[in-house]
């Protein structure tokens, strides 16, 4: 088997993604006699140049959202370098932190006014908005997650490094796959286009608090109440949208006392987690008074900010841009 | 320039709000060619979800309605409804639709005039808001 | 007019880049951070308590100075146990993030990822041996479940919250923390003893600084104190200030403002003297110690007073050493924060009872001093945030040391990718 040529960028966002990545060094190092790292600027101080001569590239993983120039050039780039192209994390799959500054559009502020015209410097413009990956270039994968889990991360890599070749090495990954996305790599085959490497139902389902039937007659700021522990927190009167969120990362934040707020993108069966988490949240409430929901109703705070933390970018289908806003790409020299 | 015609989506429950809409046709009010009706089989099975993708594929403004609370045929349905409506409209008005798009109304079967008159009047509501914000675009994929 | 350009630098979290304009004359050098993340943009309009867990994109000890920025807005002073869990993280946090430069330096010469007998051919006198690497990357690891046990999540922490921390340990954590503490500290004083033996000198292209202040918070007192190059105290002031002592100045070259100190006013990059920009971060907090509070047996330290000169110089190879003496300051104190005597308590967290209104809190973060402050309305609504990252926001140091690099290189006009790599490991320990 030749060896793989994996490469990992990150566009806007921070350094977690790759630092998952280096974390799992410890594995990674196992990974060296089938697939050699050939571009990560972060780690390696790989140029743009050695990409070029180092020919195709088989899996990239593409971390960070789009949020200037630089960035979808280097999108563009390296999609057309890539085989496989993997959205790595909530930034790169779904618009993640950075694109909450796209709530309330404007004119983005601390903003060099005089950079338009005749930049010497040519630092690289900002975009209109910010884009997820997927709506720059074609994405074959996402890893969601912010960061991914290890596990996930890891599960991922060896799924496209080794495409069934090694039986031993895929049972790990296939034990933390959903079931359709492990057949197609034990067996060989490569996984459909737009596969999630996570789970398929909420987080509620591996969240190990005990839920029993909500009815809500107060809602909860998380500064304002220590929730008790093992009981459900949206049952406590926390906003948490376990519910609405894809599973995958076993309940880390609601395991810590702090409710989940999304990281992983929407429930496979979820049309906009927004409208989910309102319809979850307002069918519990215990009233069947206009004026009683209504006061209820305005000691929420934020709902959008909330419930479209980490997805705004593709999730919130109000939000997501449209064709127009996607194009007008600057040449790639 | 053209006037601008707004689009509304009526959701209506099959019980009470579609018959007095169904009645006001027969009886000949008066009433705006801007409204496509969505039958429902009660105001409590519109999920946000509904309304919101509505919005996103260019509805410029949306009405829910049912029976009156207490006459639901399926007992409390539309008090589900009621009970999601505040925290929706909330949601919406976050994200910029205004508060007078999205209408949740009671309308006895009785009632074809009451429900002729809401119509005119949300049209013209929602005329003078102009567009919303995905009125005139394509949408992209994910929303159909 | 020539311009050339060095990017995307290693090891940076942000996407940075060198460009030299030659004009006739010296070159000048920018150093330009192309990422903008417009914060204050992202945080305006979200409920306060949201903020420890959306800054941890700066770095995750921002994730404990915005949970202190909130005790302050919400008036709450958190419970012992809780204080102790938060420092024990940070401790980590400081563990893991030096570890982790050191790592990148050591393996700068090989490749990390390479097939191991490749790369046992291709060993030069530069070379690291591969097991210390990886047996840095292995405490790495370990301190990383340590974060994930106190912070919920390693690379993103969210168990800090407004008055206190979200929820008490189990009993197989102690166990497993004791165990995590004690590793650590055995191996940063072997590695302190294996770079004892190598001369970092070669190693790298070593160069002096010029003069100049450095700030760091004095632990106990939370005074900020401005010290000149030879450690001197010139003046301090109280924490909860630094937002009206120290100034952003916005350049129309990069997308990060530089920080400086107001009183002195900015001066350009460009003047020959440059008075107003401030140094943090390791070496910066070295100068100032007294003593050390975790020695090594006496010799070794002796050899690391010997490497550093009295008072410490401010070189590229000393911050290196700086690096290792506060790795294993941190594993010392991870050591005594990690009993299980300091992690128990009766209450874990503090409900707050009013809403201030403003909220402002700074600490000693891995990579320097960082403060936050936020202005919210009546109900805790975000309507301003100032935040100074001094790790990325001081850069105005990291722009001069690029500069010298450049001009010192007198390979610069045969190769940039050796002027490249020198930047790279001259800005990496800062």
């Amino acid at each position: 088997m030749p060896k793989k040529k994996l490469a990992v960028y990150t566009a806007t966002g921070c350094a977690a993604c790759e630092n998952t990545i280096l974390d799992i060094h410890y594995d990674l190092g196992s990974l060296t006699r089938s697939a050699d790292i050939v571009f990560w600027p972060y780690v390696l101080g790989s140029q743009w140049d050695g990409l070029n001569e180092q020919g195709p590239v088989d899996v990239c993983f593409f971390a960070g959202a789009i949020r200037t120039e630089a960035d979808r050039i280097a999108a563009v780039r390296l999609r057309s370098n890539s085989k496989f192209m993997v959205a790595c994390g909530a930034c790169a799959a779904f618009g993640g932190l950075p694109s909450l500054t796209d709530i309330h559009p404007g004119t983005p502020e601390n903003r060099p006014e005089h950079l338009d015209e005749g930049n010497e410097f040519l630092l690289p413009k900002l975009e209109s908005r910010v884009f997820a990956l997927e709506h720059i270039v074609d994405v074959d994968y996402f890893v969601p997650g912010c960061p991914p889990t290890r596990d996930f991360l890891w599960a991922a890599i060896q799924s496209l490094v080794y495409m069934g070749d090694s039986p031993a090495r895929m049972s790990f990954a296939a034990s933390r796959l959903p079931m359709a996305l492990a057949e197609s790599i034990t067996s060989g085959i490569v996984p459909p286009r737009g596969s999630v490497f996570a789970g398929e139902k909420a987080v509620c389902a591996s969240c190990s608090r005990i839920k029993e039937e909500k009815k809500f007659r107060g809602f909860y700021r998380p500064y304002q109440i220590d929730p008790d522990s093992g009981r459900c927190l949206l049952e406590q009167g926390l906003l948490c949208q376990g519910l609405a969120t894809r599973e995958g990362c076993g309940g880390l934040c609601t395991a810590v006392g702090a409710a989940c707020r999304g990281c992983f993108g929407k429930a496979e069966a979820v049309f906009d987690p927004g409208a989910k988490m309102v319809s979850a949240v307002s069918s519990t409430f215990d009233s069947t008074e206009a004026s009683e929901i209504e006061g209820l109703t305005k000691t929420f705070v934020d709902l959008a900010g909330t419930f479209y933390r980490y997805t705004l970018a593709t999730q919130c289908a109000l939000k997501t841009p449209n064709a127009e806003e996607t194009k007008h790409a600057p040449d790639n020299s | 320039m053209t006037r601008f015609e707004p689009k509304i989506i009526a959701f209506l429950c099959n019980w009470c709000s579609y018959v007095a809409a169904d009645a006001a046709g027969v009886s000949r009010f008066v009433q705006k060619p801007n409204v496509r009706v969505i039958r429902v089989f009660c105001s409590g099975m519109v999920d946000p979800s509904y309304v919101i993708k509505a919005f996103a594929s260019g509805a410029d403004g949306v009405l829910v309605a049912g029976c009156h609370p207490g006459d639901c045929h399926y007992l409390a349905g539309n008090i589900k409804a009621l009970r999601r409506s505040f925290l929706l409209r909330k949601l919406l008005s976050e994200l910029g639709v205004e508060g007078k798009r999205f209408r949740l109304e009671w309308i006895a079967a009785s009632e074809s005039p009451l429900y002729a008159k809401l119509m005119n009047e949300m049209i013209e509501d929602v005329r003078n808001l102009g567009p919303c914000m995905r009125s005139s675009q394509k949408p992209l994929k994910g929303v159909a | 007019m020539r311009q050339t350009i060095l990017e995307p630098l290693r090891w940076m979290e942000e996407l940075t880049r060198v460009m030299v304009i030659e004009n006739g004359g010296p070159p000048k050098t920018f150093l330009q951070v192309m990422t903008n993340l417009n914060l204050s943009k992202m945080c305006i309009g979200r409920p306060v308590e949201e903020l420890p867990r959306i800054l941890t994109i700066l770095s995750p000890a921002h994730h404990l100075v915005s949970a202190m920025a909130l005790d302050s807005l919400f008036n709450v002073t958190p419970p012992p146990l809780a204080v102790n869990m938060r420092d024990a993280l940070l401790q980590t946090l400081f563990f893991i993030r030096h570890m982790r430069k050191l790592y990148f330096f050591l393996s700068s010469h090989s490749n990390p990822f390479e097939d191991f007998s490749l790369s046992q051919r291709n060993i030069d006198q530069h070379s690291v041996p591969r097991d210390l690497i990886d047996q840095i990357m292995r405490h790495v690891a370990l301190a990383q479940e340590a974060t994930k046990i106190l912070g919920g999540r390693a690379d993103h922490p969210i168990s800090a919250v407004a008055g206190g921390v979200s929820r008490f340990l189990k009993q197989p954590y102690y166990d497993r923390l004791s165990e995590i503490g004690r590793s650590c500290l055995s191996f940063s004083i072997k590695l302190a003893r294996v770079l004892a033996d190598i001369k970092l000198e070669d190693l790298l292209y070593d160069f002096d600084i010029q003069p100049i202040l450095s700030l760091t918070i004095h632990g106990n007192s939370n005074e900020v104190q401005v010290s000149d190059s030879s450690g001197e105290l010139i003046y301090q002031f109280p924490a909860d200030q630094i937002f009206e002592k120290i100034g952003l100045q916005q350049e129309p070259w990069t997308y990060k403002p530089f920080a400086f100190l107001k009183e002195k006013g900015w001066n350009s990059l460009d003047s020959e003297k440059v008075t107003s920009i401030y140094f943090v971060g390791p070496l910066a907090r070295l100068k100032f110690q007294k003593e050390i509070e975790y020695p090594l047996s006496g010799e070794n330290w002796k050899s690391f007073e010997d490497a550093f000169g009295s008072p410490p110089t401010f070189g590229i190879a000393n911050a290196y050493r700086a690096l290792q003496v506060e790795i294993f300051q941190a594993a010392g104190r991870m050591v005594d924060l990690y009993r299980q005597e300091s992690l128990t308590g009766p209450v874990i967290r503090n409900i707050p009872t009013e809403v201030k209104e403003e909220g402002i809190a700074a600490i000693e973060s891995p990579d320097g001093l960082i403060a936050h402050r936020y202005k919210t309305d009546s109900r805790g609504i975000v309507e301003k945030i100032e935040i100074l990252d001094s790790a990325t926001q001081n850069n105005a140091i990291k722009c001069l040391i690029a500069k010298r690099v450049v001009e010192e290189s007198a390979d610069w006009n045969h190769d940039p990718k050796i002027t490249k790599g020198r930047i790279e490991e001259a800005l990496l320990p800062f």
